[in-house]
């Protein structure tokens, strides 16, 4: 489970941020998120939903201790993630669309260094790495330096990372983007899985599509603020327009107005 | 521990693996050392064998004068004598190559000479001869004074010793290995910098922006391991991959050194060098020289991987990193000046009290106490790197900064 209160994340800008934010832009910080609170449950799929620059990445960041946040707090499976970040990097999974692999090592080697980091014991890794390699179709290719490997095969490699530990938790950042059909559809498929396995899961989009095949619970973010938070089953029930793309953007420019 | 051990390990397995890093890492300080000191001793080899066996051409102005200039320089082997029509031929051929000297004598030169009067005559040559052949003019006209010398004092019936009273003898208590030691000992030191930095950028680049350009840095800060976990791991394998590369230049050193104890021969100035780099090897000077070692490197990686970790992309680390090069390269120059000695002003220095330490060590003049103060200064750099290295690292706008 994962509990968020009243989270705010405030970045100092450089000279240079300041720039590029106009000439309208007054201050030396900018407001990531603003005091934003949810809870996501074993066995949903949390999905969180808003534009390119909404948050979402900071969000997830903090709940994957690489952020610390300015104020509010955060605890995964109990743990607060400041005081006890080394026990919710225990029970937890991160991936990305980026698959993030190191070119000159093979898909075993892969595993087995994060197995370790994830404090695992060899015996557990070699029988985890079994399960997973089968299960993803990597037997074949597992000894072969990833370099030369397809976005597909990578992308199973980036799999096999991030659940070899079996967290409780998994955090999906985009894990879509940049990926062709069929790597997606294997990335849907784990998704799905994990809720099956009572995971906790939270999932970053902005691909309607991926919110309407999965998730349980919505929340929307625009601009740091939280603008939705409830089930996906109500929010659709209560849509003004007639697509999620629309009814979208109809909430994002209320809330554009709001803090205009 | 358990998890620095295991990111140290993975690190390294993924450097060595990249032919590059390998070869900037250990080849090329292997093989530097031995190259250098090949085509040096093949030089001064070829150099010296040419002069001796060339024929020294000497042209003199044909009006008369000059007969015992020349009649002393027909008893001088490797000569030949032509005569030359005035001076204007005379430096045209020099400049054409056709010359290596031209000498010309005044009217009533050998009349002064046989009435013991001082006279005097022009030589010309060029100074950017070989300096072989420079030399061996010299030589000639020295020989050729000190026979007029001898024959005035027959002729006046005195005795030779009077032109030297006293004779001087000097002993050069510094032995070969110091004397060489201060003219080429800075090179050693200049090279083994050099290396250590080199050793150190590319995988520091690598494992930090190179990283974060990969995105698998992410991943990696979500693991159990803590940050400075990973910081350790990563800067352990920088710093030994410096270390392996200074290590690689002792190597080709001592290759050096044997290559050279078996050319030598009766060459002086081969067996000079050669007992200079058997000096070095020495049990003594490796272990002093590990000593500045240990230090600079953890220096070099702890600086080289706080600017990568600072850098969005690969080339932007190359490009924080590179001009370093320069703050690394002017103070090993100004360690291989002559003159310039380790002392305590000095060993306080970064970079120039390794280079003037190692230098020392090199001509084993080294003393206790500046070599001390280095040692002292380059820990307390070595801490200062490492402890903003560190913050650094720990600050989240440097590490996602991109």
């Amino acid at each position: 489970m994962i509990e968020i209160n009243n989270l705010n994340k405030t970045f100092a800008l450089s000279r240079q941020q300041k720039k590029e934010m106009g000439s309208d832009f007054i201050g030396n910080t900018v407001d990531a998120v603003r005091d934003v609170s949810f809870t996501c449950m074993p066995g949903r799929i949390f999905t969180l939903l808003g534009p390119n620059g909404a948050g979402k990445t900071t969000t997830l960041r903090m709940i994957a201790t690489i952020l610390k946040p300015t104020s509010g707090t955060i605890t995964v499976c109990g743990f607060d993630t400041i005081k006890d970040g080394m026990e919710v990097r225990k029970r937890l999974g991160f991936l990305t669309g980026s698959t993030g692999l190191y070119d000159r090592l093979t898909p075993d080697e892969t595993i087995t260094y994060f197995g370790r980091l994830n404090g695992m014991p060899d015996a557990v890794i070699e029988k985890r790495k079994k399960e997973l390699f089968h299960l993803l179709g990597i037997d074949q290719f597992a000894h072969r330096r990833v370099g030369k490997f397809s976005t597909g095969m990578k992308q199973k490699v980036s799999i096999a990372r991030t659940m070899i530990h079996d967290p409780e938790v998994v955090v999906f950042d985009e894990p879509t983007s940049g990926l062709d059909v069929i790597a997606a559809k294997s990335i849907i498929e784990l998704i799905r899985d994990c809720r099956q396995k009572n995971k906790t899961v939270i999932l970053s989009t902005h691909i309607m599509s991926e919110v309407n095949m999965l998730a349980d619970d919505l929340a929307i973010i625009h601009k740091g603020d939280l603008i939705y938070n409830g089930l996906y089953t109500d929010f659709k029930a209560n849509m003004r327009e007639s697509t999620l793309e629309d009814e979208f953007i109809r909430i994002a420019s209320e809330h554009e107005n709001a803090i205009a | 521990m358990k998890n620095i051990i295991t990111i140290f390990k993975k690190e390294l397995r993924d450097i060595t693996r990249e032919r590059r890093t390998l070869m900037i890492m250990i080849v090329i300080p292997l093989v530097v050392y031995p190259a250098i000191f090949t085509i040096i001793s093949k030089y001064m080899a070829s150099e010296a064998e040419k002069a001796g066996e060339k024929t020294l051409r000497i042209g003199i102005v044909q009006n008369g004068n000059g007969n015992d200039f020349t009649a002393f320089l027909q008893q001088m082997p490797n000569t030949e004598i032509r005569s030359i029509a005035d001076t204007v031929t005379g430096k045209d051929l020099i400049l054409s190559d056709s010359l290596d000297a031209a000498y010309f004598f005044p009217d009533g030169y050998d009349a002064g000479i046989a009435k013991l009067e001082q006279t005097g005559f022009d030589y010309f040559y060029t100074s950017t001869n070989n300096e072989f052949e420079v030399g061996i003019i010299q030589n000639i006209n020295g020989a050729y004074k000190r026979s007029l010398t001898s024959r005035k004092l027959t002729e006046l019936s005195m005795n030779q010793t009077i032109l030297e009273p006293a004779k001087d003898n000097a002993r050069n208590l510094a032995s070969a290995r110091e004397q060489l030691g201060s003219i080429i000992g800075g090179i050693i030191p200049y090279f083994f910098i050099i290396f250590c930095m080199v050793g150190c950028m590319y995988p520091a680049i690598d494992l930090a922006a190179g990283e974060k350009e990969r995105g698998s840095l992410e991943t990696l800060l979500v693991s159990s391991a803590s940050r400075i976990e990973i910081y350790i791991g990563k800067l352990m394998t920088v710093a030994l991959s410096g270390f392996v590369s200074a290590m690689a230049s002792i190597a080709g050193l001592i290759l050096a050194a044997k290559m050279m104890g078996g050319d030598a021969g009766d060459d002086q100035s081969l067996m000079q060098i050669t007992s200079l780099l058997n000096g070095i090897i020495e049990a003594r000077s490796i272990l002093l020289m590990l000593l500045i070692l240990l230090p600079l490197n953890i220096f070099f990686a702890a600086i080289t991987l706080m600017l990568s970790i600072y850098a969005k992309t690969f080339k932007e680390a190359q490009s924080m990193i590179t001009p370093l090069m320069i703050f690394i390269v002017f103070p090993s120059i100004i360690g291989m000046l002559p003159g310039v000695t380790l002392n305590v002003s000095t060993a306080l220095i970064p970079i120039l009290n390794v280079s003037l330490g190692a230098k020392e060590i090199i001509s084993g003049t080294a003393q206790a106490g500046p070599l001390i103060v280095t040692y002292l200064a380059l820990f307390l750099y070595a801490g200062l790197a490492l402890t903003l290295s560190v913050r650094f690292f720990n600050n989240e706008k440097n590490i996602l900064r991109g």
